[in-house]
């Protein structure tokens, strides 16, 4: 790999919006990927992240915006060669055997590892003479996952790739990331609208919201132990709005007022705390969910 | 939550380059793999045809064997224009009624046919993609999607349209030796069943499916609106399909049709000159209307009033003038000859009477044109396709199905941009 390579953004989307219609499904959608990161898109449903990840597949050509994997633009078909993409359901020829897609996957691919392909496929245990629509939901997701992997990408999507997987089989999926991601450092973007689904896998956060006229806006983003050391919960005294002047102006992403006490939750560090008040590391949880709450976009 | 620092460290970054053991087969692989999703289905669409081409020639060498057993030995050759030498016999008579039921059914699956292969042979190439969502898996690799849509659409075109053009001039051959059906070969049920026109009709068929597909990505729907609408466009093809090449106008000027005779020419015509009516007959012409047309070449349309009131003052002069002559009447009076005159007189009749004599004829002749130059008209026309306008018609027909299958084809791939994305 050379140098130049190593330093490209893997993935920046740019004030990418998708509309179909008159109704836009995503708007201003904008990030950069970190190198080598295993980053989480999180967002509830309906935020846009398939229609982000199928505009970054190739799939379709977004409406505006402009996306680039490793520094060259993303066009509408074929898929960037250094991209693999594992769409939500995972989709597979359910009449084929498992050798068959094997083989139609290499048909289909001019970059194809073969022989990573089999040890993928050996490893989730799958035999190569049984039909695709016979093997259970963890199974095809390892085989789907086998064929993408064995595309050798430096930069991987996967749209929500453990739903509807049993724990032990989310378990054998995260193992096989994992492992793939160490082995080859390459660049992840992973979405799902569970938190905890993902969380315990990636580095980075991106928190997609539903704003009015359109999902896609990144309400946060940024490496997960910044997050949390930044983001403080503050409990004080049951107070308004107005008495909260200690605070720096914009600090606040979310205010819970009770009568007798105020949770806030606040994305710097504070001075020091008036009497009355106490502050608590929060949960990325509580972090992700306030942001979502608020709507609120970072600069 | 756990935090991420207790991930492994990363590897350096690998060489993302392609090592040369990571090859795959995408320059030439899609063609693989269309055949291999399609081979099942081309099998059928293959075994139909084969299916078809086997009655066709088993239904040829049943009529050859019946025709040699009535002793008509020869097919295909001219006996006086005709093409048989057994036409009229008895034994032909009891063979046509056994094969046209056969030889119809052909004709009919020969239009219809085509038409469902094709729309059978389009329907899932898409819309089963669509309705399970593997076209996500196939565009997400290292192909196209213009050449996923070409390599899927080129190997099902290329045995649809190589059967059908087998059995487009299988169905040609059959009906060589069948004298009923050898002619007329611009008659719609003749020409849309016969060469490379069949062929044409699979495209459209072909080409309408792919573009409902893309609509309606179901593969029920797609067959029925495919077969009802395309069957549709095939009536207006059909219709139009005469008037797709300028007709052959023959005029023939009024005064050259009821011209005075002579008996010595009329002598001549009833000896028939020597010469079969059928030696210059174009089996294959395709007659498409007539009339009359006044001075400036406009048609002049005459009621059947006009012309029974034309005929019967002609027959009245033809009559008187035949008395005059001191004619002898026969049982053909009674006003239901034809009125011809010079070139245009048929046969003479087995006994001459009024209608027979030439003071008849040429009285009733100038009377017949001086009550149709009342009307303004001064020639007949006569409009037809000649047989030598089979094959160009053919190319024009041909080009108009291939056009609308291009065109609806296009349509599809336009569509496609849609359909990939659309969930």
């Amino acid at each position: 790999m050379t140098q130049s390579l190593i330093d490209t953004v893997p993935l920046r989307v740019d004030q990418v919006g998708q509309r179909y219609g008159k109704k836009w499904v995503l708007r201003g959608c904008t990030f950069d990927l970190r190198p080598h990161a295993v980053t989480a898109l999180i967002g509830p449903n309906g935020a846009g992240k398939s229609t982000l990840m199928s505009a970054v597949a190739g799939l379709h050509a977004s409406t505006e915006g402009r996306i680039e994997v490793q520094g060259a633009a993303v066009t509408a078909s074929p898929s960037h060669p250094d991209l693999g993409y594992l769409a939500q359901d995972k989709p597979l020829y359910r009449q084929y055997r498992v050798r068959d897609m094997l083989e139609i996957a290499r048909h289909l691919n001019a970059r194809w590892d073969q022989a990573h392909a089999d040890e993928l496929v050996d490893a989730a245990g799958l035999d190569r003479s049984q039909r695709v629509r016979t093997l259970s939901g963890g199974q095809r997701t390892r085989l789907a996952l086998a064929l993408v992997l064995a595309r050798r990408p430096s930069v991987l999507l996967l749209d929500e790739p453990l739903a509807d997987l049993d724990p032990l089989a989310r378990l054998e999926v995260q193992q096989t990331l994992m492992t793939e991601v160490a082995d080859t450092g390459m660049t992840v973007l992973m979405s799902s609208h569970i938190l905890g689904e993902v969380v315990d896998l990636c580095e980075d956060v991106l928190v997609m919201g539903t704003a009015v006229g359109g999902g896609g806006r990144i309400t946060l983003s940024g490496a997960i132990d910044e997050i949390l050391a930044t983001h403080r919960v503050l409990v004080g005294p049951g107070t308004s709005s107005g008495d909260l002047g200690f605070l720096p102006e914009g600090c606040i992403v979310e205010e819970q007022h009770a009568a007798r006490q105020t949770t806030l939750l606040v994305d710097r560090p504070v001075g020091p705390l008036p009497e009355g008040w106490t502050a608590s590391d929060p949960s990325l949880d509580d972090v992700v969910l306030a942001h979502l709450r608020a709507g609120k976009a970072k600069p | 939550m756990t935090s991420p620092t207790h991930h492994a460290a990363r590897v350096s970054p690998r060489d993302f380059v392609s090592r040369p053991e990571w090859k795959g087969a995408a320059s030439h692989g899609m063609w693989w793999v269309a055949w291999r999703q399609h081979r099942l289905q081309i099998a059928v669409l293959l075994a139909v045809m084969a299916v078809s081409a086997a009655a066709l020639i088993i239904l040829r060498s049943r009529i050859i064997a019946v025709y040699r057993e009535f002793g008509c030995a020869r097919f295909g050759t001219s006996v006086n224009g005709s093409r048989f030498d057994c036409v009229d016999s008895e034994g032909v008579q009891v063979w046509w009624n056994y094969f046209s039921t056969w030889s119809q059914l052909a004709h009919f699956a020969m239009i219809g046919g085509p038409l469902v292969l094709g729309v059978f042979a389009a329907a899932p190439i898409f819309t089963r993609e669509f309705s399970h969502g593997t076209q996500v898996l196939a565009l997400t690799q290292s192909i196209g999607r213009i050449r996923w849509f070409l390599a899927k659409i080129t190997v099902m075109v290329v045995p649809l349209v190589g059967g059908l053009l087998a059995l487009g001039f299988l169905m040609e051959w059959t009906d060589r030796v069948v004298d009923v059906t050898a002619y007329e070969a611009l008659n719609e049920s003749n020409f849309f069943a016969r060469g490379m026109v069949p062929a044409a009709t699979g495209l459209m068929g072909f080409g309408f499916a792919i573009a409902v597909g893309m609509y309606v990505r179901n593969v029920v729907t797609t067959l029925v609106v495919g077969m009802l609408a395309s069957g549709a466009i095939l009536l207006g093809v059909a219709i139009v399909q005469p008037d797709v090449l300028p007709p052959h106008r023959t005029v023939t000027p009024i005064a050259d049709m009821y011209r005075p005779m002579t008996q010595a020419e009329l002598d001549a015509q009833r000896s028939g000159n020597g010469e079969s009516p059928d030696a210059n007959l174009d089996r294959d012409m395709r007659w498409l209307g007539g009339g009359y047309l006044d001075a400036s070449g406009r048609k002049v349309t005459m009621s059947n009033t006009q012309s029974a009131a034309c005929f019967e003052k002609a027959d009245k002069a033809g009559n008187a003038a035949a008395i005059a002559a001191g004619v002898k009447p026969t049982s053909n009076d009674g006003g239901t000859a034809v009125i011809v005159g010079g070139s245009g007189a048929v046969p003479a009749q087995s006994e001459p009477g009024y209608q027979d004599s030439v003071e008849y004829i040429n009285a009733s002749a100038r009377a017949q044109l001086d009550c149709m130059r009342g009307y303004g008209i001064v020639a007949s026309y006569t409009d037809q396709l000649p047989g030598s306008k089979l094959w160009p018609l053919r190319w024009a027909i041909g080009g108009i199905l291939l056009a609308l299958a291009v065109a609806f084809s296009t349509i599809g791939a336009g569509r496609l941009r849609w359909a990939v994305a659309k969930r």
